[in-house]
């Protein structure tokens, strides 16, 4: 064979292989799904940085499974000592102030994603594949999800090849700048030999009831109520990236006006007898309309 | 140039807080430009910290260095992405280490590199900064000045709770997991108060 026969035909393997890469990338919506099998059903041990209203913070993650759902446990390594731990469906938040404890709810079964709930992301964002990058030593895909409207936040997610684990973030205002962004900095990954339950069959969950929440951005449905005291209801949203809290609770004492935790904003009013309540992975303003828009049935 | 006596002795009242104002401002900016006048000022600290047997930490000048080179190395592309462009605000608060985690834009490439690849950062310099900071939102280095810290919010057992449970119902939605607590774990920033408007109208102004 000549040379430049040689040549041609190694220029011929190297297109063939680019063109099996490509075949091979997966897409956009399936590595969503692998993302939120992987958060779900592997276990993890790593520390990341997280940046958010001009603070640094490292905060160390643990996830195990056990038989009973699983054990997250979250610790500041930076500023005061704070620590967040889940286990067999009971929150506690132990910080220098105090202690918090809450219900995890009945959904802490290691569960399997809702293919229809990821495969529902398409109407609220368009998906890109911005590239390849590298995070904590892992090969990561860039994928950015831009939403349709003006209502929630710009993502751009790192996802770790291979399980699709999330390695890093950023989230951004619509036009806007970043308001949150979190990275390993190290990062073990296992798989727990938990097989989860099926989500998809489990039954939907049960429309309010004596309220309804009119205005929620377009995408948004009705996705748990977790347990909550008597009296209150605790409605969960999510349009597959986003989700949001609505809190419907007997009047007195509860949050009035505005609060922020990175991304995530809070609006409380008092409406009647009642109180509500609304905590979303939302811009402010989209938080303050969907409060806005909880009302009495009739 | 860092060996000139009356450099030296500059520098030397500069640490002790002794030169005139102008000339500070002169100086800092010289420090800024030059490398060897901000490895002299570096060493200056450090006899003076060892003299005082002060613990310090430097910083580690061939990091810096390196990523200051990858920075210069990086070509402005023309149509630079908004995520490129905006994810520095942020990271600048965040010094440099964080700059170097965050301000990453995907590699399109996918050929191995033999040497060991810095985080690539956006192609900005701290002149290009100070053009494009707002007043009070970004500040050049050589001013020697730093945003104050953000005052932890202070706790609020109501609020903490509506937050945590959300957390927790959250951890089972497809971007769940450990990600819903991460914000309630971090330390919380005291917001400035946010007013209280008509919501309806906040919302229909988010509409496009």
């Amino acid at each position: 064979m000549t040379a430049g026969a040689l040549r041609r035909a190694g220029a011929l393997l190297a297109l063939l292989a680019s063109a099996a890469c490509l075949a091979q990338e997966p897409q956009p919506a399936e590595l969503l799904e692998r993302m939120s099998r992987s958060l779900q059903s592997l276990e993890y041990e790593g520390v990341f940085v997280y940046v958010h209203e001009g603070r640094v913070d490292a905060v160390q993650v643990t996830r195990t499974q056990s038989p009973y759902g699983p054990v997250d446990r979250l610790v500041t390594l930076s500023g005061d000592r704070r620590e967040v731990v889940r286990e067999r469906g009971e929150l506690r938040c132990l910080t220098p102030g105090g202690t918090v404890t809450a219900s995890a709810g009945e959904r802490f079964a290691l569960l399997a994603p809702d293919p229809a709930a990821v495969g529902r992301l398409q109407e609220s964002y368009r998906f890109t594949i911005a590239g390849r990058d590298r995070i904590a030593g892992y090969d990561a895909t860039v994928i950015d999800a831009t939403p349709v409207d003006a209502l929630r936040y710009a993502y751009r997610l790192w996802l770790e090849r291979a399980s699709g684990m999330l390695l890093a973030s950023m989230l951004r205002e619509p036009g806007g700048g970043p308001v949150e962004q979190l990275a390993f900095t190290s990062l073990r990954l296992r798989e727990s030999g938990l097989v989860p339950l099926d989500e998809a069959a489990a039954p939907a969950p049960a429309a309010p009831i004596g309220w309804q929440v009119a205005d929620l951005p377009p995408g948004f449905r009705l996705i748990a109520r977790p347990a909550a005291p008597e009296g209150s209801q605790h409605l969960l949203f999510s349009d597959g990236l986003a989700s949001v809290s609505v809190y419907i609770e007997p009047r007195g004492g509860g949050l009035l006006g505005a609060a922020r935790r990175g991304a995530t904003h809070a609006y409380g009013r008092a409406l009647d007898d009642a109180h509500v309540v609304v905590v979303g992975d939302l811009p402010a303003a989209t938080v303050a309309r969907i409060a806005a828009s909880v009302r009495r049935d009739g | 140039m860092s060996n000139e006596p009356s450099l030296r002795e500059q520098l030397s009242a500069l640490a002790d807080g002794e030169l005139a104002p102008d000339q500070a401002r002169f100086l800092l900016r010289r420090i800024d430009a030059e490398p060897a006048l901000a490895a002299e000022w570096q060493r200056l600290h450090l006899a003076r910290a060892c003299l005082r047997r002060e613990r310090i930490a430097l910083p580690d000048v061939g990091f810096a260095d390196a990523v200051a080179a990858r920075i210069r190395a990086e070509a402005a592309p023309a149509a630079l992405g908004g995520w490129r462009r905006t994810a520095l605000g942020g990271a600048i608060a965040a010094g440099m280490a964080a700059l170097a985690l965050f301000a990453v834009a995907p590699r399109t490439d996918v050929a191995p590199t033999a040497a060991p690849v810095l985080a690539e950062v956006a192609p900005l310099d701290t002149r290009d900064l100070a053009l494009r900071a707002a007043p009070g939102e970004l500040q050049r280095a050589s001013d020697r000045t730093w945003s104050p810290l953000p005052v932890a919010a202070p706790f609020d057992l109501r609020v903490e709770s509506y937050f945590l449970r959300h957390g927790g119902a959250a951890t089972a939605a497809p971007r769940g997991g450990f990600v819903p607590y991460v914000n309630v774990v971090a330390t919380p920033a005291a917001a400035p108060p946010i007013p209280l408007r008509d919501p309806q109208s906040q919302g229909e102004a988010a509409r496009r």
